[in-house]
């Protein structure tokens, strides 16, 4: 049990201190655009790593309660909507990993665009996606969360 | 048409915004994003190039990556596109919005009609003394 749990409880750690180097950050010098796009990085590869391990902690941290997430289907969910969705016994993840990233810093908010790679099982059926998906950020009290998510399998 | 629209469309988007309330902050965006579906609609060019940052990260319902200059060409060289928004919603993070709902699209493709609904999220940021999009991904909507 405790080995299951292992991988849950570092991401939560690696994520909490995250989190507390940019409350650090916060109160020191201004972060430039490049420490910004680093630290941004590192938040949505915690973001798809929870997603695959249904690690509901570490993403109720990374995620902003009026989150609005648009799944690749087209389908809106809140937060909470969200997390649950990750425990639907008819969608599993297997692996979700990004492959390539894009960051666009604006002051107090940072856009990544990039595509993510997708295997799992849908109602008892394997299926392997690859989407692109834009991801809205706001820095709020000296912390980076996500606050829009959004998704598209149609890649052209 | 054109010149209400881009009347319009520089009177909200240029309101200053530093006192706004949560609540004007969203409706000023909704107002947007409506004059930007009949922007889209009449191909009002004009109206739209002050709507977008020159750096929009823009995601089509077709899932083309697309920079504003594309955005404005194709708009520029579809054919007539009937555009319906509906079940519009905003929510406000500091200086930004987003604003997210259903587009309905309605045109003929390689002389075939088509009929195409997606849900829309769209970033919006507050710069100098008016609203700015950001970015814009539309999803196609799957029963």
């Amino acid at each position: 049990m405790n080995t299951l749990l292992a991988p849950t409880r570092i991401c939560a750690l690696l994520i909490g201190l995250l989190c507390a180097s940019q409350l650090f950050a916060a109160n020191s010098a201004p972060d430039r655009d490049e420490d910004i796009i680093t630290t941004l990085v590192g938040l949505e590869r915690s973001k798809f790593s929870a997603q695959q391990q249904k690690d509901t902690a570490s993403l109720n941290a990374l995620l902003d309660e009026g989150l609005m997430w648009v799944d690749q289907n087209g389908m809106l969910l809140t937060k909470a909507a969200y997390l649950a969705s990750l425990h639907d016994a008819h969608h599993t993840i297997n692996k979700i990993v990004p492959d390539s990233m894009t960051v666009r810093v604006s002051a107090t908010v940072a856009i990544v665009i990039g595509i993510y790679d997708e295997t799992g099982l849908e109602d008892g059926h394997a299926f392997h996606r690859r989407c692109r998906f834009i991801d809205t950020w706001a820095r709020k009290k000296g912390k980076w969360v996500c606050v829009a998510s959004t998704a598209t399998s149609t890649i052209s | 048409m054109r010149t209400i629209i881009a009347l319009l469309i520089l009177t909200l988007a240029t309101c200053p915004n530093q006192a706004q309330s949560r609540n004007e902050a969203e409706s000023k965006v909704l107002a947007l994003e409506r004059l930007w579906g009949e922007a889209a609609q009449f191909r009002d060019i004009k109206a739209l190039e002050s709507l977008f940052d020159d750096s929009i990260a823009y995601v089509h319902i077709d899932g083309r990556l697309m920079t504003k200059a594309e955005v404005l060409a194709d708009t520029k060289a579809v054919s007539a596109v009937d555009i319906v928004v509906d079940s519009s919603v905003a929510r406000t993070h500091g200086n930004v919005v987003i604003a997210t709902g259903i587009l309905h699209l309605k045109g003929v493709e390689n002389g075939k009609p088509y009929q195409r609904s997606g849900r829309y999220v769209d970033t919006w940021i507050a710069r100098g003394d008016g609203w700015i999009c950001v970015s814009s991904m539309t999803t196609p909507i799957k029963r």
